[in-house]
């Protein structure tokens, strides 16, 4: 039983997961093409039944009511205890667990992790058996609607990233060792800022970020691209180069640590603190490196940080 | 760089230090000098964390003055009597940076600041 061990119910589940198991209902999701079986069938005719319709267990129904479950456990033990040939009357379970049918689908789950059932009859109000529903048939309303949730929050993210939405997005060149240049970007991006009024320490943080990447990809790569994204809440620096990518990204990290040679050095630059400044002045820091394909580097500043600096 | 200093204007720093003016933005009568930082490493100078109004470097090159634009200053000091070029009071100009040339080191000239903040 697959949904027993996923423990879907728990207070710090995702709310849309509970969103889905609360706002499903049992009857959208149970089987309601009914194999049934009278009570005076024999085990050995019951089996044929579920063979015939591919089940592994059927209730026994008496008026539309159901007064018992026969399953393929009760057939194994009937083979073993040779009475194939006799009723299911005296060999079905009458203690049946059933579900109601508006039931929301976190009671399944919860019954299927409490009762060592592989399948629950389903009544509606009236108590008459409207349909079944097996671990599977949950598993299977549960992928299609986590399916549908990611499907749609992919979208809002997409929709996040609008260029109606961002109030901002501009990608600047860096060259390679193009010193004349290196700081034109960053400077760019100081001026959107400044233009638009924003917190002082704030447009500091964003253009030191700006400045140091920019700096980076003119002394250690072969040219990239610098991203800049502003929207309501944040600005977001994203630096791109295609390589050679970092050896030792944690090194890399350490204040002091620096690959620079000298014509960097005099530049006022390559001491081992752009990496670890631009961490410094960001509230969200990402880098990914791979040797040979480059390097990215994410700066996310917050409008209205904590951070003193 | 400590913010115990006296405020002294810019006007007052070019006269104790002998500035060349090479490129002027504000009325330096009226614009001052609280915190100031002696550096060669922008990286350095980039990490401060506080407000700072003024550059002190020997490193004449634009990104003394890119640096000191994104950082807010109002002025730059190249020392050691280098020379500044055409380009950087270009660029000085056009990011709106008081920039100034001294003969003195940048140790000496952090001298005569500090005497100038002392009110000495």
């Amino acid at each position: 039983m697959p949904v027993k061990n996923i423990q879907l119910l728990q207070e710090n589940s995702p709310s849309i997961l509970l969103d889905v198991i609360y706002r499903s209902k049992i009857k959208d999701i149970m089987a309601t093409k009914l194999v049934t079986a009278p009570s005076t069938v024999t085990i050995k005719e019951a089996k044929s039944i579920m063979k015939e319709a591919e089940v592994t267990g059927i209730p026994i129904v008496e008026d539309n009511e159901i007064i018992g479950m026969i399953s393929i456990d009760d057939v194994f033990r009937a083979i073993d205890g040779d009475y194939m040939d006799e009723l299911v009357l005296n060999h079905m379970s009458t203690d049946v667990i059933v579900l109601e049918d508006d039931m929301p689908l976190a009671f399944g789950i919860t019954y299927f992790e409490k009762f060592k059932y592989g399948r629950f009859p389903v009544i509606d109000k009236n108590r008459k058996l409207v349909g079944i529903i097996t671990s599977r048939d949950i598993l299977h309303e549960l992928l299609f609607q986590l399916n549908h949730e990611v499907a749609r929050l992919e979208s809002e993210i997409r929709s996040d990233n609008d260029p109606d939405l961002t109030t901002l997005k501009e990608v600047f060149k860096i060259k390679k060792m193009d010193f004349a240049n290196a700081g034109k970007a960053s400077n760019e991006i100081k001026k959107l800022l400044k233009d638009r009024n924003f917190d002082p320490k704030f447009v500091r943080r964003v253009s030191v970020a700006a400045y140091e990447l920019e700096i980076n990809i003119a002394i250690h790569s072969d040219g990239g691209e610098l991203e800049f994204f502003l929207d309501k809440k944040k600005a977001v620096i994203v630096a791109r180069d295609s390589s050679p990518g970092i050896e030792n990204v944690e090194l890399a990290l350490k204040q002091g640590f620096s690959t620079a040679d000298n014509t960097i050095k005099s530049l006022g630059f390559g001491a081992g603190m752009g990496l670890p400044n631009v961490r410094r002045v960001s509230d969200e820091f990402n880098i990914t490196s791979e040797l040979g394909r480059g390097t990215i580097v994410q700066a996310v500043i917050l409008i209205d940080s904590q951070e003193g600096s | 760089m400590s913010s115990d200093l006296k405020k002294v204007s810019f006007a007052e720093v070019v006269s104790r230090l002998e500035l060349g003016i090479v490129n002027q933005v504000s009325d330096l009568d009226s614009l001052y000098v609280q915190n100031l930082i002696l550096s060669d490493l922008m990286s350095d100078v980039l990490m401060v964390g506080h407000d700072v109004d003024l550059l002190v470097t020997s490193l004449a090159t634009d990104q003394s003055i890119r640096t000191a634009s994104i950082m807010d200053m109002s002025g730059v000091i190249i020392v050691n009597g280098k020379e500044v070029t055409e380009n950087m009071r270009a660029l000085a100009e056009e990011l709106g940076i008081n920039l100034f040339s001294s003969h003195h080191s940048k140790y000496h000239a952090g001298c005569l600041l500090y005497d100038l903040q002392e009110g000495r």
